[in-house]
This record gives structure tokens, C-alpha cells and sequence, in this order.
């Protein structure tokens, strides 16, 4: 008597049984239901038995797909096909496809970015194009016992979904088409059922003129056939095995990372021993940069240590004059010797099996063939990590000078380099448009015009500003009557954060820092708000900027324009004038600003005796005040810290980079700087206090002293010492490094401490011990980031938990939760990171069209001394670049001393100032780039260069 | 694993509003008063019911009687076996909902100083237990000819971000998800048991209550259809 409420479209229960193994290894049995259903909709838009219980679009276009193999049809794939085609079925030529849901959770189980595909496939870009059949959940389709001996379990459950279909599409004369992956299955599945096809024999018989871009996708995989006896990488340990040894601590789980320097070198992060190992050479093993992989340290006798020298592919091409890219490279190129200083060796490994794929797609371009009308080709992504990647295509001539997407497949042991396919063109080389695209793709940077749902969520154009609209309940306040202004670079629309301050007894000042308020519109659990947590951050790119919240929000409702009324989060101290803070209050609140100024405006103001103004007064005061709030922050211990960051002043009618504009430091900048600071410190307590454990801060961690070697050793042959113990003595003994001969020697040794350093993080409460939540950079015990909500996702979060902690809005879900703070962090600080990586990015390329036609010589300074050539930097493009020693010139380069020889003879040494000449090497028609020669000190040999991307920086 | 899979189904095929199937037997303990055995899927119920007899001294209540309640699962209920099976601190606040519930269901002042007895045993315990164990017991009330104000009717019902899923599985009943527990009387808006586990959202309260509704009217419909096949088959015993 199975009771259940009536058209439930349950048919039946069944019972199945299975066993799992608990952490201890304990091994239980589970008996679970399962139900059986009637009302799951075949995806057929004409079955008049089906149309109720869903969405059926199957068949509906009018022009159905024309096959010379087979009448009208609906294609039921596998999931072999899936997991290695995902990309061709972004095709509109394949449509009317059926997924099983046993295929669904055979990719979902096996290939992450086949499955992403597919989901997006089947549920958001290609609805009308896929239908997803629950074959374990239909009645008649669902199997527990095994007919047929022969052939997979999976391919039977398919055979069961097809013999199904055929009976249910009887009448509407639709056939049922399996498609598999390759001509093997097909003939086990033959016996079965009659119409079975493999994917490329469908394409083929396609009656449509675009297969033939179908057919090159397909190509990478048919190559590996060929009988290679020469295998070059060692086998792969089976997954068993590596997990064995894991276990028994044989071989150890890592990030796989390569060298900026040197390709053939690699270091792997051990994850739960924080120190990394080094893999040299074909001991890399197929890995490629990303990859979670398995490592096994050799025996001591082969540790090595890396080469110091710099190994480019670009470098080596040059120097062999390789011009055949098109065969296999007989590299001939012996292992690097086990160094005879053995005293310098560092653990060594190699790489035993690969756990996780990075994979993703490279945009990059094709490499010219020197064979005319060549089908394979050799593909250099854009990212100088990846390896060369090898690819088919018969349309080499329209993609040579194009920028292209390709994915890469496998990577089998007989081949040099991946094996791939390619998926798309971007557009035409060199142009704006293409390059910016690919920049915004290889640094994975959400860019897309905001979707409808985003749009709907945005208040009416007539927006009006409302004292009483208010969420929590403690008042909005209204603060209307205050001169407030704010200090804004020129040009700056998105304006965040604005200014008060006001004496409202003896020494004693109000003052405010007041927020945008971008909380009070995107509201949690909204498509805006989901949509900005994606994106993270605002990315600044030279000549756009991809927004976090639609222009709408970030240039006018919550922007704190001059003159107009906004909401506004304030932050309000007492303080005396010696900065010490007597009270401090947040609240909520309606603000006008008085003044939008830019800093070189605000320069002026507060320096022209003449303007007495509340604007300027107001000014003066925070300027005092600040001048005492640094000199606190300094004396903790605060780092002043150098990058090597430009900016460019564009042309925007060309969008083409005028000139490169000096970053110039005014006083209003510190100014602004330090109350900005001051309000993220006072809030992080705030929040810290009310929520110990999920707030969201920011932290710096304190580098270990390994790290500052190169620093350390840098200034040792400049003749200073620096003193690592605290960030007190790193941040004195920076100060006091200073040659009167060479005044940029102290901005270089800050530009080497930041490079020692690690990235800024952000992170919940209670993830870490409470001493590292310090941040080192700033020298205070907690920071977090509130003072920018239009840019940056954390400031959202922030605003929310201090509204939350002030009972100014309600405490929305999920807002308390740990592990979705966590989750929240994880994200922005991959953004935070990317969006750097693709600003100066974005600087390098324009500083690539800024030389176009044009040489300049310049001053540079040498950064950094490698075996076999000179890394040189030039502040004012902010440009670093290799100098390659070409060898047999009698020139010598001694890395224990850091200097440059000739005839014995020190000629430069790291950090000294050298002259070059810059211009735009064409050579190349598809990668111009930019070259530096040396010119003084004239040295025989060194005079080749090559770009190499600027190392990390710190962000604050 | 997700409990809501991307096409919209649960782990066992159930959409996130469905029921799991309901079995029942009514009268299996002859030495009752009143008994059932109920299964929600998987989630196996005993329950006896004896009473209302004079209770004991300790007991007693001069205007009404008093429900005595024992919760307990079998040793060999869960996945792994369980050595004490009752008087721990979970059974016995369970029990003690079990009473508060039924004290407003039952008419107490039809049977002044004397005691009702509800026993209640899990024998395969697969979600949703208290649930299970206050259909079971109102079956077994109903079994014993004991007057209420109507067949109460509980359902278990949590949130899987913001979409609610009703009568959870034991597998579904993962730590952090918020489970609401709810009971009415045949079906309508007359609440007399709610429980809740886990910490829950403000604004998702009213979803889950309201899908808690709507089920236990679901659950109530299947109980009546039970009460009235039983009552059939008893008619020639009756007479008419």
C-alpha cells in the first residue's frame, strides 16, 4: 500500500543498496530509495504525451540538421564524446542532442571543464539546442540488471535510452541516433542497435557547408596514433598508486609552478609542508604551470640547483635561428649537468603522475611554418608558462594572422609538446580590440556587458534621495550642512570616498571620512550582487575599465559627486590635534559635497594663502592632521614601499597612449591616504569586535628572512646593510641607504623589498591565528578595506558587517557564515591578483604602441644579474627586460659578485645606472616588442634583449 | 554532491516538494490499546499506545490525563550500531515533544486522573524520525479509539539556499543544513509541534514554514485515506 500524494508522477520505488567507507576506513552499508517517475519529458517539441511535464524544445527549429546518413533525427551522445569534444558542440551544426543524466554524471564525475560546458550548454547558452533526459529516473528507461554481456554498463544504459525513445517516437517518425565517440564503440553497439554513429562519420555526412571547421577541431586527436618508438617522458603512476604513496609518504601532493626565468626549471609548492622542490628539465613530465601533481624527491646524489641563467623560448629560437617550427625539434639539448658546487644543491624531484589538470583555453597565435600548406602547426600561447602547443588545422593561412583560441587535449609520452585543437579566433592581430580581448581572457577577467537581470536591479533614472529610506534601525543622518569635499585623481568618475573635518572646540576636530554607500542598492542575493562578487574588483586597463557595478551605480548614484545629494556610510572622530582619538562614531548618512576636487586642485587650495574658504580651511586641518598621523605610522614601523608602475596618458579619441605621465607625489595624496587608512583600521576593529569570527580583514604576512636574500645581498655590494628583524629595522635601514651618486638607488632597493614580499590577503576571522592577522606592509595588528565599495567586492562585504554590527540594516544570510566569508575571500583575492596581472599587462602593450616608429634612449638600471645575461629596468616606462650575453665575445659575467666582466674586469654591477637605447623590434610582423640595447657602458656581446613580464608587486 | 541536482531532482529522484512513499499497518500489537507501523521510505516506525487506565499517584492530574511518552531508536537503526538506544539527552527531548504535541491534540479532559501511554521505536531510522514518529503515533492514537481534536501530521523540512526540500533523507540531513520540524492537525493551520535544527535565516522562516504546511496537509491526506481503509475493514467487527 504505497501512499503518496495523487499525481506525484512517482511510478514506482526501488530499493538499492551500496557501500561506502567512512574516514576511519570503516565500511558501511546504505540502503536507499529510489523513485521511479512517469513524468519526465522526452525533450520532443511534438509529443503531444510529454508536453506537460517541461520545457520540450527538441526538433522545434524549422530547418532541422540534414544528415545523408539519416532521416529526421535527435543525436543521443556519450559521455566520451563530451568530456573530449566539449568544444565543438558550441557549434549551431550539431543540434538536437540528448544528454542521459548517466552521461551527465559520468562527465560531471570525470572532466571539470567538460562539465562546466555542458551545464552551460544545456542550461543557460544553448537551451533550444540540448535536452537533458533523466534515464535513471524514468520508469522505463531505468536498468539495475545487465543484458548484455559484451558491451559497458554505461553504453548499455544508452542502448536502454534509445530502444525507449524509438518505441515513444513511433508515431511522430523521428529516429533515435546514438552518437559515439569512435568507430570501436560503434561496432560494439551495433549489434544492439541500428542506428549507431561515430561522431566524426556524422560531421562528415553533415550537409553543410561549415563542417569542414568541425572537422579541424576534431584533428588533434587521430595524430597521437602514429607508432613513435621514441618515448620521451617516463610513464605516469596509476592514481592507485600514487595515492598509496602519498600515504605512505613516498611521494608528496604539490602546485606545479614554472620558472619566470628559465622554462625548463620548475618548482612544486608541497601543500602541506610549505616548502617547495625543484624539477629541472624532462623530470617536469609533462606537467604544465597549475597543475596539482605528484612528486617524489630523487636521491641526493642528484639534486641540482637551478642555473641561474635565463632560458626563454623566444631566446633560444633567436639564438638557433630555428626557423622550422613545423617538425619536432630534435633538442638534442643535454640535461642540465649536475652542478660540481654541490654545496649549492636544493631538493630535487620529479614528477610522478599528474592529480589535476590546470588546463584551460590559451589564447595565443600560430607559430609560422616554414612548409607551405603544412597541417600541423606549432601554437605559442600568450602566457609564457605554457608550453608550445601542437594543433591540426587545414586553415593555417587565415589563422597566421589571427589571435586564436586553442585547448589543449592530452599530452602523450612520444610528443615534446601538448597536443591541442583549436577552438576560436578572436580577431585580427595587432588590432586594439583583439589584444585587449585577449588580455581580458588570458587573465580570466568577467567583461561581458551586465546581463538584463543586473540591469533590472538597478533603481529608476529619477532617483531621488530620501532621509527616511532607510533599512536598519538606527537613522540615516543627515548631514547635508557639513563642508565636505573629496580629493579624486583628474578624470575620476567613480568617486568613493569624500572629506570633513571641522574644529568644534580648543583643540579639539570632528572628522569624517564618508563612504558611498553602495550597500543600500545592491542588496545581498541579488543578481547585482551576484554579479559583482564574481568580478571582484574594477579592473583598470590603459585605455578602459571593465566596472564591478553597472555605470549607473558606479559614476552616479553612489558616486559622491560635487553639489549633489548621495548616501553615504561616515566614519566620524574627536580628535585633538595631536591626532589622538577621543570618540568615534558610524553611522549612516545623507551627505552633499561641496567640492569635487582633483589632489593637484586641492594642492593649490590649501597651499594659496588667499583662499579662506570653509573648503579650505577645512583642507588645512586634515592636512595638519594627517602630517601627525604619518609620523605616528612611521614611527610603528610602516614601510614605504616602490613599484615599477606607469601610467600612460591616453589619446582617447584614437585610444592611443600619448605619453606616459610621471607619477608625481603631492601632499593631498598622503593626505587622503592616511584617513583613508585610518577608517579601514577603526572599522576592522569594529567588525573584529562584533564578529570574531567572520569578519573579513586583510592581512600581510610577514615575509620570512630567507626571503629578503636578494635584497640583502644587493645592498651588501653597495656598501649598506639592511636589518630584516622587524619591519622597524627594514623600514630604518631603507631610509638610510641612500648614494648621493645614484639617487634612484634608494627607489630600487624599495622596488627589490617589495619583490621579497607576499601578496596583501584578504581572509576571515578565526581562519588564522590572531598574530597573523598583522599587516606588515602598514605596521598595524588588523586592516581590513572599506573605503572603496564601488571597486572592490570586499568593501561590500565590509560595509555590510559594520552595518549589521551599528544595527543599520538587517543582518542578511549567509553574511555570519564563516565559510562563505571564506569562500568570498578566496574569489576576490584571485580577481585583486588578476586584475593586477592585466593592468600592467595592458601598460606593456601600450608601451609597445607608444614606440612604434619611434627610439628613445633612456636611463635604465641594472636589477638583477643571471649567467648568461643582465635583467634591466627603465623606471620611466617601467619597463624590465633581459640582455642576453651572446657567448665567445670575452665577455664575463660572475654571479657570486653580481657583475658584469670584461677582460676580468667589473664593468656593471647590480643596481648600477646604464644607458640603453629602446625601440620596437618588427622584425617579426607578429609580435613586434620592444628591444633594448645597451649603449653605455659599451660591452661586446650584450646586446640583445628580451621583454620578460615584471614581477609581482604589493598591493595595499 | 548536491542535494538539488542542476535538472531539479533529488538524490533519489523526488522533486524538492515530493514525499517519500508512506506504508502503514494498524493493529499489529494486539496487547495495545492502539498500534502502528509506519514507513516513510525508509524510515521505519513502531508505535503502541496504551490507556487512558488510572495512572499512578505520581502522575496523577485531577482535571485531565496525563500523556507519558518514550522515544527510542533499535540498536540497529543507523549505519553504525548504537549501544544505549533510550535515555539519552536527544531521545528524551524528543519524547518530551512527542507529549507537549499530543497533549494538544488528544481531548485530556475527557479522562480525568488517568494516563496515556505512547511508546514510539525506530526501528530503521532514515530521516525525518521525529516526523515518522508523531504520524505513527496519531495512527495508533486513532487505532485506539482515543478522542482528538483530529489526526495530527508532521513533516521535516529544510532549505537548500533559499529553494525548501520536504521529508529529508538521512543523507540530505547533512550538519548544517536548517531543518524545520512541523506538525498540524489534519492538515490545517493549527500548529502543534515545531522543531527546529541548525541555525536558519530570518527571511527563509516563512518559506520553510510555509512549505512545512503544505506537506504535513500532503502527509495528512495519505493518513486520513489510512484511517479510513482501517475503519472499513473493522466495520463487520463493529456492526455496521
Amino acid at each position: 500500500m504505497d501512499l503518496n500524494v495523487k499525481q506525484s508522477g512517482i511510478h514506482s520505488c526501488v530499493l538499492h543498496t551500496s557501500y561506502f567507507k567512512n574516514r576511519s576506513g570503516k565500511v558501511y552499508k546504505r540502503a536507499a530509495e529510489r523513485y521511479l517517475r512517469t513524468d519526465l519529458p522526452c525533450g520532443l517539441a511534438q509529443c503531444e504525451d510529454c508536453k506537460d511535464f517541461g520545457t520540450n524544445s527538441l526538433l522545434k527549429t524549422e530547418n532541422p540538421v540534414k544528415n545523408s546518413k539519416v532521416g529526421r533525427h535527435v543525436l543521443i551522445v556519450d559521455s566520451t564524446s563530451l568530456i573530449r569534444f566539449h568544444d565543438l558542440f558550441d557549434s549551431e551544426l550539431l543540434r538536437n542532442i540528448i544528454v542521459t543524466q548517466t552521461v551527465w554524471e559520468g562527465v560531471k564525475a570525470k572532466a571539470v571543464p567538460a562539465y562546466k560546458k555542458m551545464n552551460s550548454l544545456c542550461y543557460e547558452d544553448a537551451k533550444d539546442r540540448f535536452h537533458v533526459f533523466m534515464n535513471e529516473f524514468h520508469c522505463e528507461t531505468f536498468s539495475d540488471i545487465t543484458k548484455y554481456e559484451d558491451v559497458s554498463r554505461g553504453e548499455e544504459l544508452l542502448l536502454c535510452t534509445a530502444n525507449y525513445l524509438t518505441s515513444h517516437w513511433e508515431k511522430q517518425n523521428v529516429t533515435p541516433v546514438l552518437m559515439v565517440f569512435d568507430e570501436e564503440s560503434k561496432k560494439r553497439l551495433e549489434k544492439h542497435y541500428q542506428h549507431v554513429l561515430y561522431l566524426k562519420e556524422y560531421i562528415q555526412n553533415l550537409e553543410d557547408s561549415g563542417k569542414q571547421a568541425l572537422l579541424d577541431q576534431m584533428a588533434a586527436y587521430e595524430s597521437s596514433a602514429n607508432n613513435n618508438e621514441r618515448q620521451i617522458f617516463e610513464e605516469h603512476l596509476s592514481h592507485d598508486k600514487i595515492m598509496d604513496g602519498i600515504a605512505n609518504g613516498t611521494i608528496k601532493r604539490g602546485t606545479f609552478s614554472v620558472s619566470r626565468e628559465n622554462y625548463r626549471e620548475a618548482s612544486v609548492i608541497i601543500d602541506d609542508q610549505l616548502n617547495s622542490w625543484f624539477i629541472t628539465g624532462n623530470h617536469c613530465n609533462r606537467s604544465v604551470n597549475g597543475d596539482v601533481v605528484a612528486v617524489q624527491l630523487l636521491p641526493e646524489d642528484q639534486w641540482t640547483c637551478p642555473e641561474k641563467k635565463i632560458r626563454l623560448r623566444d631566446v633560444e629560437e633567436y639564438v638557433n635561428n630555428a626557423d622550422d617550427m613545423g617538425k619536432v625539434e630534435e633538442d638534442d639539448e643535454d640535461e642540465p649537468k649536475a652542478k660540481k658546487a654541490k654545496k649549492n644543491s636544493v631538493p630535487t624531484a620529479k614528477v610522478v603522475g599528474i592529480i589535476k589538470r590546470n588546463w584551460r583555453q590559451y589564447c595565443g597565435m600560430l607559430l609560422p611554418s616554414s612548409v607551405k600548406g603544412a597541417r600541423r602547426h606549432l601554437f605559442c600561447p600568450a602566457e609564457r608558462l605554457i608550453p608550445r602547443i601542437r594543433i591540426e588545422t587545414e586553415q593555417a593561412e587565415i589563422l597566421s594572422q589571427q589571435r586564436i583560441v586553442v585547448a589543449i587535449d592530452h599530452w602523450p609520452r612520444d610528443s615534446k609538446y601538448p597536443l591541442g585543437h583549436y577552438v576560436r579566433s578572436i580577431g585580427e592581430m595587432g588590432s586594439r580590440e583583439t589584444e585587449n580581448e585577449v588580455l581580458l581572457l588570458e587573465h580570466d577577467i568577467p567583461h561581458a556587458p551586465f546581463s538584463d537581470q543586473v540591469i533590472d536591479c538597478l533603481p529608476k533614472e529619477e532617483w531621488e534621495p530620501d532621509l527616511n529610506d532607510n533599512r536598519g534601525t538606527l537613522p540615516r543622518v543627515d548631514l547635508r550642512h557639513l563642508t565636505i569635499c573629496s580629493v579624486d585623481p583628474q578624470g575620476c568618475t567613480d568617486i568613493d570616498d569624500a572629506l570633513h573635518c571641522k574644529q568644534i572646540g580648543d583643540d579639539l576636530f570632528e572628522v569624517g571620512v564618508h563612504i558611498a554607500d553602495v550597500t543600500h542598492f545592491v542588496r545581498p542575493n541579488t543578481a547585482i550582487d551576484d554579479e559583482a562578487a564574481l568580478r571582484g574588483t574594477t579592473v583598470y586597463l590603459c585605455d578602459r575599465r571593465i566596472d564591478m557595478l553597472p555605470c549607473l551605480l558606479s559614476s552616479n548614484l553612489c558616486s559622491l559627486r560635487g553639489g549633489e545629494e548621495r548616501y553615504a556610510f561616515s566614519v566620524i572622530w574627536t580628535m585633538t590635534s595631536n591626532a589622538d582619538i577621543q570618540s568615534v562614531k558610524y553611522h549612516k548618512s545623507l551627505i552633499k559635497s561641496k567640492a569635487a576636487l582633483t589632489y593637484e586642485r586641492a594642492q593649490e587650495i590649501i597651499d594659496d594663502p588667499k583662499e579662506q574658504g570653509d573648503v579650505a580651511q577645512g583642507l588645512r586641518e586634515l592636512m595638519k592632521l594627517s602630517k601627525v598621523l604619518n609620523s605616528q605610522r612611521t614611527s610603528n614601523g610602516a614601510l614605504t614601499l616602490a613599484s615599477s608602475e606607469v601610467r600612460f596618458d591616453m589619446d582617447w579619441e584614437s585610444r592611443t597612449p600619448k605619453k606616459v605621465m610621471e607619477k608625481q607625489h603631492l601632499d593631498t595624496h598622503s593626505m587622503v591616504e592616511e584617513f583613508m587608512l585610518l577608517a579601514n583600521i577603526q572599522v576592522a576593529k569594529k567588525i573584529l569586535e562584533e564578529y570574531p569570527d567572520c569578519a573579513l580583514l586583510r592581512r600581510h604576512p610577514v615575509p620570512l628572512k630567507e626571503s629578503y636574500k636578494p635584497l640583502i645581498e644587493a645592498a651588501r655590494h653597495r656598501g649598506f646593510e639592511i636589518i630584516v628583524e622587524s619591519g622597524k629595522g627594514l623600514a630604518d635601514s631603507l631610509n638610510r641607504c641612500v648614494d648621493k651618486k645614484n639617487p634612484m638607488l634608494n627607489r630600487l632597493l624599495r622596488m627589490l623589498t617589495t619583490r621579497c614580499m607576499t601578496q596583501a590577503v584578504y581572509f576571515s576571522a578565526g581562519t588564522v591565528p590572531v598574530p597573523q592577522y598583522q599587516h606588515f606592509g602598514l605596521a598595524c595588528s588588523i586592516y581590513t578595506h572599506f573605503t572603496s565599495p564601488i571597486r572592490r567586492y570586499a568593501d561590500v562585504i565590509v560595509h555590510r558587517l559594520l552595518a549589521a554590527a551599528i544595527n543599520a540594516d538587517d543582518i542578511q544570510s549567509g553574511l555570519l557564515s564563516q565559510a562563505r566569508c571564506t569562500k568570498v575571500c578566496g574569489n576576490i583575492n584571485y580577481r585583486h591578483k588578476q586584475a593586477q596581472y592585466a593592468g600592467r599587462a595592458s601598460v606593456q602593450l601600450n608601451v609597445v604602441r607608444y614606440f612604434k616608429g619611434k627610439v628613445e634612449t633612456c636611463e635604465g638600471f641594472v636589477m638583477g644579474v643571471r649567467n648568461n645575461g643582465i635583467q634591466v629596468f627603465v623606471p620611466k616606462y617601467g619597463l624590465e627586460s633581459i640582455i642576453v650575453l651572446q657567448p665567445g665575445s670575452g665577455t664575463t659575467i660572475d654571479v657570486e659578485e653580481m657583475a658584469v666582466k670584461v677582460n676580468g674586469e667589473a664593468v656593471i654591477r647590480e643596481l648600477e645606472p646604464v644607458t640603453v637605447k629602446i625601440s620596437v623590434n618588427e622584425k617579426n610582423q607578429q609580435r613586434p616588442r620592444v628591444e633594448l640595447q645597451l649603449i653605455k657602458p659599451a660591452i661586446p656581446g650584450l646586446s640583445v634583449d628580451f621583454d620578460l613580464s615584471t614581477s609581482e608587486g604589493l598591493g595595499l | 554532491m548536491s542535494i538539488i541536482s542542476e535538472h531539479g531532482f533529488r538524490m533519489d529522484g523526488r522533486r524538492p516538494a515530493q514525499i517519500r512513499n508512506i506504508n502503514t499497518r494498524l493493529g499489529l500489537n494486539r496487547n495495545a490499546e492502539g498500534s502502528c507501523y509506519l514507513e516513510h521510505g525508509n524510515t521505519k516506525v513502531l508505535c503502541a499506545v496504551y490507556g487512558p487506565y488510572e495512572s499512578k499517584a505520581s502522575k496523577r492530574l485531577e482535571d485531565r490525563c496525563a500523556i507519558v511518552c518514550q522515544y527510542s531508536t533499535t540498536t540497529f537503526s543507523g549505519l553504525e550500531r548504537k549501544n544505549r538506544p533510550r535515555g539519552d539527552r536527544k531521545s528524551t527531548e524528543i519524547s518530551r515533544l512527542l507529549e507537549k504535541a499530543f497533549e494538544s491534540v488528544i481531548l485530556t479532559e475527557s479522562f480525568p486522573r488517568s494516563q496515556i501511554d505512547i511508546f514510539c521505536e525506530v526501528i530503521q531510522g532514515d530521516g525525518s524520525n521525529l516526523a515518522a514518529c508523531v504520524n505513527a503515533t496519531s495512527l495508533a492514537l486513532a487505532d485506539a479509539g482515543i478522542p482528538m481534536k483530529g489526526i495530527a501530521s508532521a513533516a521535516t523540512c529544510g532549505i537548500v539556499e533559499t529553494k525548501p526540500i520536504v521529508d529529508l533523507t538521512s543523507r540530505e540531513e547533512t550538519d548544517l543544513l536548517p531543518r524545520v520540524t512541523l506538525a498540524t492537525i489534519c492538515g490545517r493551520d493549527e500548529v502543534i509541534l515545531v522543531e527546529l535544527q541548525n541555525r536558519l535565516h530570518i527571511d527563509h522562516l516563512s518559506v520553510v514554514m510555509d512549505a512545512a504546511k503544505a506537506t504535513c496537509a500532503d502527509v495528512y491526506e495519505c493518513l486520513a485515506v489510512v484511517a479510513q481503509q482501517h475503519l472499513k475493514a473493522c466495520a463487520p467487527i463493529l456492526g455496521n
